[in-house]
């Protein structure tokens, strides 16, 4: 009686309540890959790494860990590529009319005159301004769009581009460089600390689009930056799907911040590789509020590749309503005496789910290192969850490391103490959840604790209905 | 009868001691004075044996016997006891656990269960403690209190007494006062460490050393206390010309 | 509701510490050579009779080890316990490259139990064992499966009511999958497992909980030791399902590392904001310098210091004292050889 293993599925399982993988209809044609590269203008070695990712797109299997995500249908994603009619301007006035008045709303000309040090705004595809400070300039720091970069700057990018997170990762990361277009590129030269943030604004103008920036950021020795991204969409009627990504890569004692506040609106999909590398000594920040999207799935990692280098994630989530946050933090511990540190909070609401999906690896040889995740999650109802999978890879003994995480829930005992003493109950709501992102908003520049903590007040000034 | 003979200390390549000499003898208390970081715990930790603290230089002698290259659970059988500053956490080990196994191991005391319960009303260490890991959680106070029941129970010849007087209130001062003259009647020598002058107000030593950078800078009677209490350190250094 | 055992794949977060194609290869092999046997099943200090009933499994069956021993099961036994509080020893052994069997265990002992389960033989095992123990009772389940193919444990149990402990240790010096299955209703169970990695082995323990009813109490405990070059690892799910009520769940994986690798993911999923308490940890534990010399200050060795610790470690979380005892003096006995230096 023999059999077939065949006929098994033979993956290994771990409960969890489903099984579907995300089905990926339609198709990216090669032709399209090759129209973006034509019309960028690019060199060879960019052209066929976009094909060979395409390549490998299509071969690569279709991740099943996304359960909530059923189908993507890249054909109704009817533009996967779409080129503003706009010329990159560095002035706001050259700006059309109505994509000024999408930014001026977006309060982001006034941010970037007040305590910005450069600026760049994506539109669908493409970039439309950059704006970088003649002292930044003069301090020699490169911040151009990264088709200009791949242009102007072709040793620096064939350098480091797709060496952080190559495209071999999985299916999505392989999407993202058959079709990325945007992005920003910033170097950092040796010795030189920007002393105010840059910024990155991506912006999605239309329905059924595909946002693919790339971002790459190469910070050189003993230099210092503070990098913004903003995302941000209007409500759209159909669903629009976000794929991109950011590379860090932090040479030796140099120190980098990396701080998203992601609004995109409810139909958004978003898909957000980040990683880092970082060299002896140096320092990698992530903070990431995540706020609006439909779906969020991203996990900024960082993998610490030289003696004593350290980073620090700081992520706040928000599901409110059917909506899904998938965060957590990836770090490699990958020399000797490296260290991390991982705090998550997440809040769920009307049935939103959040689901924490870190990772924290000590390699042979990374002795005396130290990590250290703490993940909370508040539940403000009973239709809502919360699910947290750490893993822990220890290969190395001579290491300290820790994972804890709890569950806070909102119960209607402490609502009734706290209206008891005057609060109607959406104060009640207030108060809880101020009290439970204050340790979060405190490691933030001020400028973002302040907006980050009004996203938060608005999100639940209605929470709860009337006391 | 402790004897630290010309002793220097050196810490990851650093030196932190520097020829420092302390006799105590049997029934004796000198009081080992000294601002913070100048060398007072290094000292103690030395004595005891710890592996990052290398005596590089001179001896420790322990009622006669050359201890310097002993292991510290060795120097602790032959009846010397650290009393910690900041005793560390030992996750899962509780007093009660710790007991166990010394029992079983080098000092065997009968009823050892009660004998701790008893010890705790004593020193006023809240019995649940007992089964909590060893400093898990503890406050300063308890600390405190728990290094001194373990004092209690282990009867040591000799005591390195590392500020066993920070963070207790009055009344853990005054038992613990009342504790050292009692071991210090009994025949044991006490080396009490501490930066604050209160305690040696209850607790006369007969002799009072200064330390500074890692030196004994001053050394005198119990005058010397008060001194330092009224003029502090700088007074008593430079008094004496160093 | 979709099935327990559910099959996950590719997940950036799910990781194959045992290859399950290999494990399914070996199977196959050992069909293709005729070898799949039936286990000879020897039981000291027990009642057992053939069951009659193949194949019960409680909750569901879709990992490649289960499915596996689903179809290959070639008997079952019945194992029943009770009156005082004892031990039995169940020793598995088959000559052939395969074999599976099922055992289901009833203990109506409301005092300690020890079950010992010895897998024997040098081919691989696939064992299913159902546990239907007396409401409070106190159950320490001791399998020990030396040098062999890879092997499969399957242990189910069912609990209706009341509080239970019961603690686990596992030693294998052979690649032995584990995957533990608990489920309570308005009830508690407290959990308690060790896993000993010898040699070059991989023990990959794997539990999957489910807290149901009003008051559900799942407090599950990992303590991984990696001796020599093995690998351990412990992760599973603990899920307080939608509408479950003031429910308690906390899950603990802590690694000792004595030469080898742990790998630790404890998951949790809370499915309503009605919970008193749901927490999970991992971290690696080791005696650090100062540690050991707070206590060779108080006179213990580095030895003793080491077993004391480990001590602590093992006995945290359980609250019978014969329990924790009978665990601590069985692991010790285990550890301390690799406890010198």
């Amino acid at each position: 009686m023999g059999f077939d293993i065949r006929g098994f599925e033979l993956e290994e399982l771990t409960g969890v309540e489903y099984r579907s993988r995300v089905e990926i209809t339609g198709r990216v044609s090669r032709s399209l890959v090759e129209e973006i590269s034509r019309s960028k203008k690019e060199p060879e070695w960019m052209r066929r790494l976009r094909l060979r990712a395409l390549e490998y797109f299509e071969e690569a299997p279709a991740p099943q860990w996304l359960p909530y995500i059923q189908r993507i249908d890249l054909d109704e994603i009817t533009t996967l590529y779409t080129k503003p009619d706009v010329e990159v301007a560095s002035d706001w006035s050259d700006l059309p009319e109505e994509v000024r008045r999408i930014y001026e709303r977006l309060g982001l000309p006034e941010a970037y005159a007040r305590y910005l040090a450069g600026l760049t705004t994506v539109l669908d595809s493409e970039s439309v301004f950059v704006g970088v400070k003649d002292f930044l300039r003069r301090l020699g720091v490169v911040m151009v769009p990264m088709e200009e970069a791949v242009q102007k700057y072709p040793d620096l990018v064939k350098k480091y581009f797709s060496r952080v997170f190559p495209y071999t990762d999985h299916k999505f990361a392989a999407l993202h460089y058959a079709l990325w277009s945007g992005g920003v590129f910033v170097y950092v030269p040796r010795g030189v600390r920007v002393p105010y943030p840059v910024e990155a604004f991506f912006f999605l103008g239309r329905e059924m689009e595909g946002q693919f920036e790339h971002s790459l950021i190469v910070a050189d020795e003993g230099s210092e930056l503070v990098f913004i991204e903003g995302c941000s969409a209007p409500r759209l009627r159909r669903e629009s799907f976000h794929d991109g990504m950011v590379e860090i890569y932090a040479h030796p004692s140099s120190r980098v911040s990396f701080v998203t506040v992601q609004n995109w609106s409810r139909n958004v999909i978003n898909f957000n590789n980040k990683r880092a590398v970082a060299e002896e000594g140096a320092f990698v920040e992530w903070v990431e509020g995540s706020i609006g999207s439909k779906i969020t799935v991203t996990y900024p990692s960082t993998v610490l590749r030289g003696e004593g280098a350290k980073t620090v994630s700081t992520l706040l989530s928000i599901s409110n309503g059917g909506y899904i946050k998938d965060t957590g933090s990836k770090v490699i511990h990958a020399a000797p005496r490296t260290s991390s540190r991982v705090l998550s909070k997440s809040i769920v609401a009307n049935g939103g789910l959040s689901v924490y999906r870190g990772l924290t690896q000590v390699n042979k040889g990374a002795v005396g290192s130290f990590s250290h995740v703490e993940c909370e999650s508040l539940i403000l109802d009973e239709k809502s969850g919360s699910y947290t999978y750490p893993i822990v890879h220890l290969l190395e003994r001579d290491a300290d490391v820790g994972h804890e995480a709890s569950t806070l829930r909102l119960s209607e005992d402490q609502v009734f103490y706290l209206m008891s003493r005057g609060l109607k109950r959406n104060e009640v709501i207030s108060l809880v959840v101020n009290g439970f992102v204050r340790d979060v908003l405190r490691k933030l520049p001020f400028e973002f604790a302040s907006m980050l903590k009004r996203v938060v007040e608005l999100e639940f000034e209605e929470y709860g209905g009337v006391g | 009868m402790l004897l630290v003979d010309n002793v220097s200390v050196e810490v990851g390549g650093k030196l932190v001691v520097r020829d420092v000499t302390v006799e105590v003898g049997d029934g004796e208390i000198v009081a080992l004075m000294g601002p913070n970081g100048s060398g007072k715990t290094s000292l103690a930790y030395a004595v005891m044996g710890h592996p990052g603290y290398r005596v590089v230089k001179g001896r420790v002698v322990l009622n006669g016997e050359d201890i310097t290259s002993l292991q510290p659970y060795e120097r602790a059988r032959r009846g010397l006891f650290l009393f910690f500053q900041n005793p560390v956490e030992v996750k899962g080990v509780s007093l009660r656990d710790l007991f166990k196994a010394i029992n079983t191991s080098w000092r065997q005391v009968e009823g050892v269960d009660s004998l701790l319960e008893e010890t705790a009303a004593k020193v006023g260490l809240k019995r649940e403690l007992l089964d909590r890991g060893l400093n898990e959680g503890f406050s300063g106070g308890e600390k405190k209190r728990s290094e001194f029941l373990q004092a209690l129970l282990l009867k040591p010849k000799c005591l390195l007494m590392d500020e066993p007087d920070s963070g207790l209130d009055l009344e853990g001062v005054r038992l613990l006062a009342d504790y050292i003259n009692s071991v210090a009647r009994e025949g044991a020598c006490v080396l009490l460490i501490t930066h604050y002058p209160s305690l040696l107000q209850l607790v006369r030593p007969s002799r009072v050393l200064v330390m500074r950078n890692g030196a004994v800078v001053a050394s005198g009677g119990v005058e010397l206390v008060d001194k330092i209490a009224r003029e502090g350190y700088s007074s008593v250094v430079s008094r004496n010309g160093l | 509701m979709k099935s327990l055992l559910q099959v996950v794949g590719d997940s950036p977060t799910i990781k194959h510490y045992i290859n399950p194609y290999e494990y399914a290869r070996l199977v196959e092999e050992a069909s293709r050579a005729g070898s799949i046997g039936e286990p000879v099943v020897r039981v000291e200090g027990a009642r057992v009779a053939q069951s009659p009933t193949r194949d019960e499994y409680a909750g569901d069956c879709s990992s490649v080890y289960c499915l596996l021993h689903k179809r290959y099961e070639s008997a079952r036994y019945d194992i029943e316990v009770g009156g005082a509080p004892g031990k039995a020893v169940v020793e598995v052994n088959s000559g052939s490259l395969f074999s599976a069997v099922g055992l289901n265990l009833v203990v109506s002992s409301s005092g300690l139990y020890v079950l010992e389960l010895n897998l024997n033989s040098k081919g691989s095992l696939s064992l299913s064992l159902t546990v239907d123990a007396e409401p409070g009772s106190r159950l320490l389940l001791r399998v020990k499966a030396g040098e062999g193919l890879a092997s499969y444990l399957r242990l189910a149990s069912g609990l209706g009511c009341c509080a239970s402990e019961r603690a686990v240790l596992v030693e294998s010096s052979r690649v032995l999958r584990v995957e533990e299955l608990v489920s309570v209703d308005s009830a508690s169970l407290n959990e308690k497992a060790v896993v000993l990695a010898l040699g070059r082995s991989v023990v990959d323990v794997d539990v999957l909980g489910r807290a149901r009813g009003v008051g559900p109490a799942l407090h599950v405990r990992q303590l991984l030791v990696s001796l020599g070059e093995s690998t351990a690892a412990a992760r599973g799910t603990l899920v307080a399902e939608e509408g479950s009520k003031e429910g308690s769940l906390v899950y603990g994986i802590e690694a000792l590392q004595l030469g080898g690798l742990a790998f630790m993911q404890p998951r949790l999923e809370v499915r309503t904001n009605n919970v008193a308490e749901a927490r999970h940890y991992a971290r690696n534990v080791k005696l650090g310098t100062e540690q050991l010399f707070y206590l060779a200050s108080r006179g213990l060795d580095p030895r003793e210091a080491s077993m004391l610790f480990v001590r602590g470690l093992v006995k945290e979380g359980l609250s019978d004292a014969a329990l924790s005892n009978t665990l601590v003096e069985e692991v010790l006995r285990r550890v301390a050889p690799h406890l010198e230096a």
